[in-house]
């Protein structure tokens, strides 16, 4: 899956005093990244803009100017006038807080995205929906409500829905960040196995170190609004350097940096 | 005496049934549109929508008569082109009660629309859903309890309607004496006996409303995740 990535983007928060607006608190994101990948990791700090180019990638956020390519079809080039609608951009995304729909049960979030309009599915995407639960483990919970599970159970019925329209890129922002450590490692080992069996490529926004050297085949760095480094693990291994300790020193150089 | 209680009882749910209709129609309309979108003006948009709520009702009525009377602004024109008079028709209460209880759902339905997290709105926009059907099946779905709570209030509101309804519609027995316009003639004209079934009629729908409302939003509920 090719990536090319070119945004800029100022982000402010407009406060409305009583007449005139009052911008605050802005932050400039200015990102350069073009990579051939599957497995593309955007780590960095907090605050870093890794979240916010996953946002843009996915249409959430509009960039100032800039183009954004993936898999060949152009997203979002402000030369040329094109941005295209989320809808029409055939991705699957997993908010950090995973945002399932309280007022649907486990099944029916995992088939939104598969019927326009409807809850009433066909045979076909009935399937559809039990073999991606089955995949994730969470068949039996087909009729309970988001509050009513456990947040791995949650985050497992994120990744089932964003996963069984089979789109073309999976955007994953801090997924496993709610979870607990041996979760959480168990989780990412899970999401790696069946993003391989799907062949689904992915981009992982992560602050964790561990996750990042876990699925670096390609890490940005991130630091301060824009990408500090990037690390390509077939570069890293014929140089002779190990790719995962790699990662972790340019990380914490960029933690260090703020 | 069962015309006189029967005559403004099934006048009056016929008002209340086509205002609360037009007030919850319009009101979830507007709210959502208030939420969605910000454009030149707004905040002075909603004061105008929230004014009925504020304004003495003979004020407003005086508003609909310029406008809807026959010589008022659109008043003159349905008359000259469509052959329709709404002053002193029943139509004409209609429109005074949607228009007093349109704030009513427009304010619940504003607050409960605006509380629906936008991540819900962004995650349906990726799997592909366009904004009608993300408003059918995620926003109104979640906002359902407060749509309805003020859909109950307009209802409420539109039933105890008086001063507006007098004003446009007058107080003609049989034609647009509604039962609040009812219970004051009655009492105006020294007839107790009426008076006191009306009061009941009135009391009893309403706490019949209450229940209702009650049971509804109890078995609506969603818990946040």
């Amino acid at each position: 899956m090719q990536f090319d990535i070119t945004i800029q983007m100022t982000m402010g928060s407009v406060r409305r005093r009583l007449f005139r607006p009052r911008v605050s608190r802005s932050f400039t994101l200015d990102t350069r990244l073009a990579c051939d990948v599957r497995n593309l990791v955007l780590a960095g700090p907090s605050g870093s803009g890794k979240s916010l180019t996953l946002q843009a990638v996915a249409g959430l956020l509009t960039p100032d100017s800039g183009r954004i390519v993936v898999g060949g079809r152009v997203f979002f080039d402000s030369t040329q006038g094109i941005n295209l609608p989320p809808r029409d951009r055939r991705l699957g995304y997993v908010f950090q807080d995973y945002a399932l729909f309280p007022h649907n049960t486990v099944r029916e979030n995992i088939g939104f995205g598969l019927r326009r309009w409807s809850a009433n599915l066909s045979l076909e995407q009935r399937t559809a929906v039990t073999e991606v639960m089955d995949v994730f483990g969470i068949r039996q919970l087909e009729d309970a409500r988001p509050s009513e599970i456990s947040g791995g159970q949650r985050q497992r019925t994120a990744l089932a829905r964003a996963i069984v329209t089979r789109p073309d890129v999976l955007l994953l922002d801090e997924p496993f960040s709610a979870l607990d450590q041996p979760l959480r490692v168990r989780m990412r080992e899970e999401l790696a196995r069946i993003l391989a069996h799907y062949s689904i490529p992915m981009i992982l926004v992560t602050h964790d170190i561990e996750e990042a050297e876990f699925f670096a085949e390609t890490v940005a760095v991130y630091a301060e609004g824009g990408v500090r480094d990037i690390l390509s693990a077939t570069d890293l291994a014929a140089a002779g350097k190990s790719v995962s300790g790699t990662v972790g020193n340019v990380m914490r150089s960029a933690y260090g940096a703020l | 005496m069962l015309y006189s209680v029967m005559t403004p009882l099934l006048l009056t749910l016929k008002v209340v049934f086509w205002a609360t209709l037009i007030a919850a129609t319009c009101g979830v309309v507007a709210a959502y549109l208030f939420s969605r979108s910000s454009f030149w003006g707004r905040d002075w948009l909603d004061a105008a929508c929230t004014l009925p709520l504020v304004m003495p009702p003979t004020v407003l009525g005086y508003y609909l008569i310029v406008l809807i009377g026959r010589n008022g602004i659109l008043g003159k024109w349905l008359e000259e082109y469509f052959g329709v008079t709404l002053m002193f028709t029943w139509q004409g209460a209609v429109i005074a009660a949607a228009v007093v209880s349109f704030p009513l759902v427009f304010k619940s339905a504003r607050a409960a629309l605006e509380s629906v997290p936008d991540n819900y709105l962004q995650a349906a926009r990726i799997m592909g859903a366009g904004e009608w059907e993300i408003f059918f099946r995620v926003t109104l779905p979640l906002s359902f309890r407060g749509v309805l709570a003020g859909t109950m209030l307009a209802f409420a509101r539109a039933m105890g309607e008086f001063g507006a309804t007098l004003m446009v519609a007058g107080n003609l027995p049989g034609r647009t004496q509604t039962l609040s316009l009812a219970v004051y003639s009655a009492v105006q004209a020294g007839d107790d006996t009426l008076a006191n079934i009306l009061v009941c009629i009135v009391s009893l729908l309403c706490v019949v409303l209450l229940v209702i409302t009650g049971k509804l939003l109890a078995g609506q509920s969603i818990k946040a995740s």
